[in-house]
């Protein structure tokens, strides 16, 4: 491979791109290979009966929508990905300075992009496609290059909508507004389901009108089986047209883009990450707060306030939640199934976010040599992660109340504890890191996160047994307690 | 052990050990009040691992510390309270304003808060911030993170100063500003100790120079009773005598 060549160009890029993913773990890597070898078997099951043939009616709808929501999420990542590729990894200033053409450079990047961006729907379409091969769909062959096409044109349209954002927010902005507009995608369009699914229950409409508009919907132009809309579904199938079509549209987007893309970095129109589209606005007054305690809670707090990365991460979680509130709402259950499933919520949501004021702590110098007793410290950082999420539960304390008070004292108190074991832990075991990154907490300290989970699970399990009168609930609540408890025990024991 | 009642900074014998590698071994060292005293020292010669465990940060193997006649094993909060530490790369909370960042330091040194409001304004000022007030830290160069940094550690009035590579980085203007805050709080009767690798800075700004070489001070006084532990003539400069010196001792 010849240094410089666009091969080798790519060879970096996609190695960069391995090396991201499997630096997160190799436990990770072989769980998700071994998880792509069983699914084969799955697979199998299913494409033995879904054919282009059998797809060519109403059947066409949910496969097709499978494929177009997990689209949208392709784009959000690939978004992300394109900011970190064009603004964020630093290296750009070097590759433009060297001889190599412009337009290699970023076509290079932009086939990172795409590996990258497909590589998690490959990691179930491949199956699939291969099943149905096996069960005599030649067809399907044509998931490899449709799948390539898809991420070609997906990469294009993350590099289009990444110099779009980047002009309107500037850099940084525009990777947090990637970020949150992805899980709001992907959670909204799974809420309009859940919502539409829902609504129609009880509109006194007989079934058989129901059923009379979603075929009149099915049978509609731009929702029928000939919908443009499902010809990436039909390209995956080898349906020569859609194929063709996705395949030119795919490079072809791909192409343009990049090579305007090169054209506006060559003439250095493009914004560094640390520039900002609107002036800063001015702080005039100062009038500093008295005490520690205060002190400390109104820097995490603000701290955690600031950060749309994190608020992404993880209070957008709780929208993935209300299609589940639907569901138990119309199986009559939502009084007793609820309140567990919050508190596994409210749990994992106090874990990120001691962990990110614990753990995430970047001045631990200055906190280091200040004179401040660390240990209270960290209690102090503990509470302020537990404030915003006993403000997101009140809502929920309040519809307890107003649609079942006998029950509301249970939930209450086990919010309580599952809040405060998740806060516990992370004090008791939480290791500083120095950076505000809820992606190391995952490979820093798998042991308190697994103790964490339990903890959580025990609990919630206590509270719906609490909820239906049984006795048994101590022996979860029991189990929960002795989740912290152990991480003082580690603490101990290993000297932190 | 020297005089230590008028001492600023009093280290006897003091060891830390990292696994088999001996950073700092039965090092003394006494800085009076009043001093800028710079800490030279070949790489991985002990001298961050010093300073982190004289600001609290690190815990010795053995060896008493006194700030301000204050023991940091006995007094650790009063012996704090008197001190600054400004590590080399400070690290700062991007998504906080540059009041707010002192505001939460001024908050840690539980300092009056009215002064520390004024006091952080003025720093702000003094140090060519305030325009900057309005922005977050995490848009800020090097230079200006320096800057506020040398801000928080100057709000709570600090007797002793300590400064690991404080003008690494900065530009020619800045690294003159700084310089001169240095000066400044000397001549205001504070103690100021810094690590540098510029030893044209040592030489101009400290009126001793301490040098510490695997885990030991081999060397400490001024330049003229450095050139004179080295055998050097009087045209020496701080780099032949600090090559001299650590080349002797076996760098």
């Amino acid at each position: 491979m010849r240094p410089g060549s666009p091969s080798w160009l790519l060879r970096h890029e996609l190695k960069l791109a391995w090396r991201g993913f499997s630096q997160t773990s190799l436990i990770f890597v072989i769980a998700v290979g071994f998880f792509w070898l069983v699914f084969h078997l799955a697979a199998y099951q299913l494409m033995r009966n879904l054919t282009l043939e059998a797809l060519d009616g109403p059947a066409i709808v949910v496969p097709g929508f499978i494929i177009l929501v997990g689209l949208t999420l392709v784009l959000s990542s690939a978004v992300i990905l394109a900011v970190n590729a064009l603004y964020d990894r630093g290296d750009l200033d070097l590759l433009i300075s060297s001889p190599l053409p412009a337009h290699t450079i970023f076509a290079a990047r932009g086939v990172g992009v795409a590996a990258s961006a497909i590589a998690l729907p490959a990691i179930f379409i491949t199956p699939l496609a291969h099943a149905g091969i096996f069960a005599g769909q030649w067809g399907l062959i044509a998931a490899y290059p449709t799948l390539a096409a898809i991420g070609l044109g997906i990469a294009g349209i993350a590099f289009a909508l990444t110099l779009q954002l980047v002009r309107w927010l500037g850099a940084r902005r525009a990777r947090v507004a990637a970020q949150i507009l992805g899980a709001v995608i992907g959670a909204a369009l799974f809420l309009g389901f859940q919502t539409v699914n829902f609504l129609s229950r009880d509109n006194g409409e007989p079934q058989v009108a129901q059923v009379n508009q979603l075929t009149e919907l099915v049978n509609s132009s731009w929702l029928g089986p000939d919908s443009l809309l499902w010809w990436p579904l039909r390209a995956l199938f080898g349906d020569p047209l859609p194929l063709a079509a996705v395949l030119v549209a795919g490079t072809g987007l791909f192409i343009v883009v990049i090579r305007s893309t090169s054209k506006v970095f060559v003439e250095g129109t493009q914004q560094s990450v640390t520039s900002r589209a609107r002036p800063a606005r001015t702080v005039e007054t100062a009038k500093f707060q008295r005490g520690l305690a205060r002190n400390i809670l109104r820097k995490e707090l603000r701290l955690i306030a600031r950060d749309p990365n994190l608020i992404a991460n993880t209070l957008l979680q709780g929208l993935y939640l209300v299609p589940i509130f639907f569901i138990l709402l119309r199986n009559g259950q939502v009084l007793l199934t609820m309140a567990p499933a919050l508190l596994l919520l409210f749990s994992n949501l106090t874990g990120n976010l001691a962990w990110i004021t614990i753990a995430g702590e970047e001045a631990l110098d200055l906190i280091g040599s200040a004179p401040v007793n660390r240990n209270g410290v960290r209690w102090l950082k503990a509470l302020a992660a537990v404030l915003p999420v006993a403000v997101l539960a009140v809502p929920f304390v309040v519809f307890y109340l107003l649609r079942a008070p006998l029950l509301a004292p249970v939930f209450i108190v086990f919010v309580v504890l599952a809040v405060s074991a998740s806060a516990v832990i992370q004090v008791w075991g939480g290791k500083p890191t120095g950076q505000r990154d809820l992606k190391l907490r995952q490979k820093q300290n798998v042991f308190l996160n697994i103790l964490e989970v339990f903890g959580a699970v025990a609990i919630a399990g206590a509270c719906y047994l609490a909820m239906i009168g049984s006795w048994w609930t101590l022996a979860p609540l029991a189990l929960g307690c002795v989740a912290p408890f152990v991480a003082w025990l580690r603490r101990r024991s290993v000297g932190m | 052990m020297t005089d230590t009642t008028s001492a600023a900074l009093l280290i006897w014998k003091l060891s830390k050990r990292f696994g088999d590698t001996r950073a700092v071994d039965d090092l003394d060292l006494t800085i009076p009040r009043g001093e800028l005293r710079a800490l030279l020292g070949p790489n991985g010669a002990g001298k961050t691992t010093t300073l982190r465990i004289v600001a609290g940060l690190l815990k010795p193997d053995a060896g008493t510390v006194k700030i301000m006649g204050h023991d940091l094993a006995v007094e650790p909060m009063e012996a704090k309270r008197r001190l600054a530490f400004l590590p080399d790369d400070p690290l700062l909370y991007g998504k906080l304003y540059p009041l707010e960042y002192l505001e939460f330091v001024a908050g840690l040194w539980n300092i009056d808060m009215d002064q520390a409001a004024t006091r952080g304004k003025e720093l702000l000022r003094w140090l060519d911030l305030d325009s900057k007030g309005g922005e977050k830290i995490e848009g800020f160069s090097r230079g200006m993170r320096q800057k506020l940094a040398l801000a928080g550690a100057l709000i709570h009035e600090p007797d002793v100063m300590i400064l690991d590579e404080p003008l690494t980085g900065l530009d020619a203007a800045t690294a003159r500003q700084v310089k001169d805050l240095l000066l400044d709080r000397v001549r205001a009767g504070k103690t100021v100790i810094l690590t540098t690798h510029i030893l044209e800075v040592a030489e101009r700004l400290a009126e001793r120079i301490s040098i510490i070489n695997r885990g030991r001070v081999i060397a400490d006084g001024t330049l003229e009773e450095l050139r004179a532990s080295a055998n050097s003539s009087g045209a020496a400069t701080l780099e032949d005598v600090f090559l001299e010196l650590t080349r002797s001792t076996g760098n």
